[in-house]
């Protein structure tokens, strides 16, 4: 088995046993990404010195804890590539946007703290949407990424950079953030794996928000079992977020074997109807029966609520990412127009330049939606809708113990081929309720249709990330859908 | 026509903590630039604000101090507009759910005419929020300097009913507020270095009417006496664009104390659309229970009470009992110095008198004199004994202790300064004063008895101040009627 | 609600977005989607419904005001586009 297709706690084991170090895996990493890379466009930036340092360190470490007779974290010296919303000290963090693509962070995002503390390798900083706006990775300042299972396609969006790289295997493992499908959908479109948390399980101190009130950061990864291990890495209580959990969140790794005996699984029927390609529908169909054969039962459910959650989201995110967005202006960091006579020149000549036409966009429907005498109609509306998302999702995970839809509507569509701004909107139809109820949600493949991924998505109770996991890791037991490699990256079957 | 004016005032008011409300930067004043700042008062991406605890205790303190409601549950709300020392181009603020509301201040104060009046002002909400940085635009020509030490200190954000009918009483209320808030231990409301800014909203109607004009905002003024200017102007004004056949205009103005006049800033159509909505990075505040009782247990003794004390308690008139009360660190001394045995009577004339002069011509505070209440206590007290006479007491002795921090019996033994009431010496100085002004004392034997003023004057003086002054004007007297 | 050029002008003055005059048409037509989606929340009585402004359960999440901590100040303005003296500038702001 080659080195790049093996699941990241295999990897991890080898680098334990001693049968692999840290520095060689992070190298073997740096040269495919250097191979594979300017036909996928997942990278936005490697740093060798980075990588290689972080590598030493950890095997120095891990071959320190080892002589202590000490317990070595569960991913110790694994590389991991991240979007590059997350901030890291002394490396640039760009956003995949004009107005930040000379800012560096003098700080580390808690998440990347903490994969360090873990003893983990960054790998890179991943394309994406600008500023994680978009479902389809093509809203990147910097070109767009394109999908390992067909260069034509798009990888989805916004964490495609991230999702591209594990699917080709330039990556065993990478964080993502999810707004309202961002991790998910392109996990979906990629054939790979991601989680997006909890709302408040993992610090999001350092991920350049997008909409505060939604955001998560997550794993992406080949296999339930990698983003287990990644998802414990990262989350937890942090000082510096005030909206983080304070809770102990329950173990997902270490029972994620247990068997699904009993699972009740309900399938929204919001999700499963009009609007869902029926290749995609068949695909979810026939994963929920392998479920049954695993002992779960699975029965309708009806949450009319979802019906409302789209324009909801468009609401809450745009508001938010609106003001979040304002401190773009020029003064402090980052991109500033030249020539300014005066103050307000320079801040309609930066945020213009700076921004690409997706941010503005959005910017502007945030500011309509908070306008003085719009925001009664809008904004609060949508938060009372978000009330209603919520109880519609506890009264169905009342019954049942996780819910099941399609990830996306559609597979991956063709770059340039999503024009219009509606017909974008709904690649996440499946996925923004999630966000707004702050509910755990993982997405893993289901099927191919036409050699492209089918996703499906698993949806939680709060902190209920373990048996969706479970649900996830079972399936990927009797089934190979995460384990095909595209063809691009060579090697075929793993 | 005769033009009432109708004044409600909106105060900001920089809490003491130590460190920023949403950072670990400190707050200290003063500081070279940009060397209190770090990503998050900064704005950097990615980073985000956690609320300060004692900044939320403050506020709630001010509330309590100033009789307000405790809402049961606050939250912050950004307020959204774009100037170039706002780095995150949203203040942290609250709109709809402050934390306390409600309440009311009197206060004593003299109206133009001098006549005695208690001011009755309704507090509509007291907030809390984050103060912007600093602009410097003198400096050099074609660039405006930002210094974001002061982004981030927390403020409080007092809102009153447009209860205020004159410039006194605003003057005066902004003065009882302070008094309040030091008090209180939440602001140390040092108006000079802006901790303590006032903006007034002011419109006129005719006299006796009950409707409200348009009225116009004046920001930042940052003195009381710039209040009471600013306010007595913008009357004028008004009234003169009224009497012209004119119409007040909804704007904003500032107020240039130097040349006496307010200045358009914009009107109301330029006004920002502020684009309110509660801060999603921050959850809500809930203080109830156990915490706000905590909170009011701590609540100090505020001047009113403590006013009314000093009257019943010390037997003070209520001139002295208020000039004492009007600072928290001067009562304290005061109280401190009784405590130790002083007069209070007495205490209370050394404080009003020479050490609030020199406290204020030396700018020195009363929580930091280089002496103690004990000292003051002890001074006093040898006064009262006949050791050192008030003249010196209040001279050499008390500025000494002001100088080096000397104890009193010390400067009284070093500088020889014990007051003379030895018989002998004292019919001496007496005889020399007589040999020296014949003439006068001619005049006093002739029956111009007024003239022993003079000649103890001289006593007095011949003694350096330290003869004991009853004994010395006995001998004075038996010596010119010899 | 229909939105108008005039409006997007308007929305784009506020965000600090310069809208040109080429690109006026395009940007309204968009916004016209974006509203309309937005719209359909508008014709639902939800005035029963508390909003929800945050999902997490919590209240209270402070920080002691504790020992200030310093940042170096050549870190705060390593980013900077301009900085003279210690401070970041901007063309002279005038009120
Ligand atoms: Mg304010
Ligand atoms: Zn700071």
């Amino acid at each position: 088995m080659k080195l790049f297709t093996m699941p990241a706690l295999m990897l991890a084991r080898k680098i334990h046993e001693g049968s692999l170090t840290a520095p060689e895996v992070a190298e073997a990493f740096l040269g495919r990404v250097k191979e594979l890379d300017p036909k996928i466009g997942a990278f936005l930036l490697t740093d060798r010195a980075w990588t290689l340092e972080a590598a030493e360190r950890a095997q120095r470490r891990i071959d320190a804890l080892k002589a202590e007779g000490k317990p070595v974290p569960p991913l110790a010296g694994v590389p991991v590539a991240l979007k590059d919303n997350l901030c890291t000290r002394g490396v640039a963090t760009t956003c995949a946007s004009r107005m930040l693509e000379n800012f560096t962070p003098p700080y580390d995002a808690t998440a990347v703290e903490r994969l360090f503390e873990s003893l983990m390798v960054p790998l890179g900083k991943c394309n994406m949407d600008e500023f994680a706006m978009g479902s389809s990775t093509e809203y990147s300042a910097f070109g767009p990424t394109r999908n390992p299972w067909d260069p034509s396609r798009v990888p989805g969006g916004s964490s495609g950079g991230s999702a591209a790289a594990v699917a080709a295997r330039m990556a065993p493992l990478a964080l993502g953030t999810d707004t309202g499908g961002s991790i998910r959908q392109p996990a979906s479109f990629c054939g790979v794996t991601g989680l997006k948390p909890t709302y408040g399980a993992v610090s999001r101190f350092g991920a350049v928000a997008y909409a505060s009130s939604l955001d998560q950061i997550g794993p992406i990864g080949r296999t339930a079992a990698d983003c287990a291990a990644l998802f414990e890495v990262v989350r937890g209580r942090d000082e510096r977020d005030a909206t983080s959990a304070d809770i102990d969140q329950p173990a997902c790794l270490r029972d994620i074997g247990a068997p699904l005996d009993g699972m009740k699984i309900g399938v929204p029927s919001q999700y499963m109807g009009e609007g869902i390609a029926p290749a995609v529908r068949q695909a979810v169909e026939a994963a929920l029966s392998r479920f049954r054969e695993l002992g779960c039962s699975v029965t309708e459910v009806s949450i009319p609520a979802l019906d409302y959650a789209l324009p909801a989201y468009y609401i809450l995110s745009c508001a938010e990412a609106g003001s979040n967005l304002s401190r773009f202006d020029g003064v402090r960091y980052g991109y500033r127009a030249q020539g300014a006579g005066d103050i307000d020149e320079l801040y309609l000549r930066t945020r213009s330049e700076g921004f690409g036409a997706e941010v503005k966009r959005r910017i502007l429907l945030g500011t309509y939606v908070l306008c003085a005498g719009y925001y009664d109609e809008y904004y609060k509306k949508a938060l009372r809708m978000r009330s209603l998302v919520k109880a519609g999702y506890e009264k169905a995970l009342g019954s049942a113990d996780i819910l099941m839809t399609p990830t996306a509507p559609i597979p991956a569509f063709g770059i340039g081929e999503k024009v219009d701004e509606l017909s974008m909107c709904m690649a996440d139809i499946c996925t923004v309720s999630v966000n707004i109820a702050g509910l755990p949600a993982i997405s893993f493949p289901c099927g191919f249709t036409d050699g492209l991924p089918v996703g499906l998505q698993a949806i939680g109770r709060p902190f209920g990330e373990a048996a969706l996991l479970r649900a996830a890791h079972a399936y990927q037991q009797i089934t190979d859908w995460h384990v095909r490699v595209p063809a691009l990256s060579e090697g075929g079957r793993a | 026509m005769k033009y009432e004016m109708v004044i409600g005032l909106e105060i900001h008011a920089e809490l003491n903590t130590r460190t920023k409300i949403f950072c670990s930067c400190s707050t200290q004043f003063g500081a070279e630039p940009n060397t209190h700042v770090c990503p998050i008062c900064l704005a950097m991406p990615g980073t985000l604000p956690v609320l300060n605890r004692q900044a939320v205790e403050k506020c709630v303190t001010a509330g309590l101090a100033l009789g307000c409601d405790i809402a049961p549950e606050a939250h912050m709300d950004r307020k959204n507009y774009f100037y170039p020392d706002l780095p995150k181009a949203y203040q942290i603020s609250q709109l709809f759910r402050p934390l306390c509301t409600g309440g009311t201040l009197e206060f004593e104060y003299e109206d133009e005419s001098g006549q005695a009046r208690i001011g009755r002002v309704r507090i509509n909400r007291i907030h809390l929020e984050e103060d912007a940085g600093k602009s410097i635009h003198d400096l050099y020509g074609a660039s405006t300097l930002l210094d974001f030490n002061r982004g981030g200190v927390p403020l409080i954000e007092i809102v009153t009913e447009p209860d205020i009918r004159s410039p006194e009483e605003a003057g005066a209320f902004v003065d009882r507020l302070r008094s309040i808030l030091r008090y209180a231990g939440v602001s140390d409301c040092q108006m000079q270095e802006g901790s303590l800014r006032a903006d007034i909203n002011l419109s006129i109607r005719p006299a006796g009417s009950d409707t409200l004009g348009t009225r116009t905002e004046m920001k930042n003024l940052n003195s009381i006496r710039a209040i009471v200017r600013a306010a007595q102007a913008e009357f004028l004004r008004q009234t003169e664009v009224l009497e012209d056949g004119g119409v007040i205009v909804q704007e904003t103005r500032r107020w240039d104390d130097a040349k006496g006049r307010s200045l358009r800033m914009r009107t109301k159509e330029e006004a920002n659309d502020y684009r309110y909505f509660p801060d999603p990075d921050l959850l809500p505040i809930r203080v109830d229970g156990d915490w706000l009782r905590a909170i009011r247990d701590a609540l100090p003794e505020l001047p009113g009470s403590k006013r009314r004390r000093y009257v019943a308690d010390y037997g003070l008139p209520e001139y002295d009992a208020g000039i004492l009360t009007s600072d928290p660190a001067i009562s304290a001394f005061f109280e401190d110095a009784v405590a130790c045995g002083g007069d209070a009577k007495a205490v209370s004339n050394f404080i009003m008198g020479d050490m609030m002069r020199i406290v204020r011509e030396r700018e020195l505070d009363f929580a930091a004199l280089p002496f103690s209440p004990a000292d003051l206590a002890t001074l006093v007290n040898r006064v009262a004994e006949g050791v050192v006479s008030i003249s010196v007491a209040k001279g050499a002795v008390l500025n000494q202790m002001f100088e080096a921090g000397e104890r009193p019996d010390a400067v009284i033994e070093r500088m020889g300064l014990r007051q003379v009431s030895d018989e002998d010496t004292l019919r001496a100085i007496a005889r020399d004063v007589i040999r020296d002004n014949p003439g006068v004392a001619q005049e006093y034997r002739d029956g111009k008895t007024k003239v022993l003023g003079f000649l103890m004057g001289q006593v007095m003086k011949k003694s350096r101040g330290k003869a004991q002054p009853a004994a010395a004007s006995q001998l004075l007297k038996e010596e010119l009627e010899k | 609600m229909s939105v108008t050029p005039e409006q997007v002008k308007k929305l784009a003055h506020l965000a600090r977005l310069e809208i040109r005059d080429d690109e006026l048409a395009a940007m309204t037509r968009d916004m016209e989607q974006l509203v309309a989606l937005a719209d359909r929340l508008t014709a639902l009585d939800l005035s029963q419904t508390p909003p929800m402004d945050h999902v997490l359960p919590r209240a209270n999440v402070l920080r002691d005001d504790a020992e200030p901590v310093e940042f170096p100040r050549e870190q705060a303005l390593s980013g900077a586009p301009e900085a003279v003296d210690g401070c970041f500038t901007v063309p002279r702001v005038v009120e």
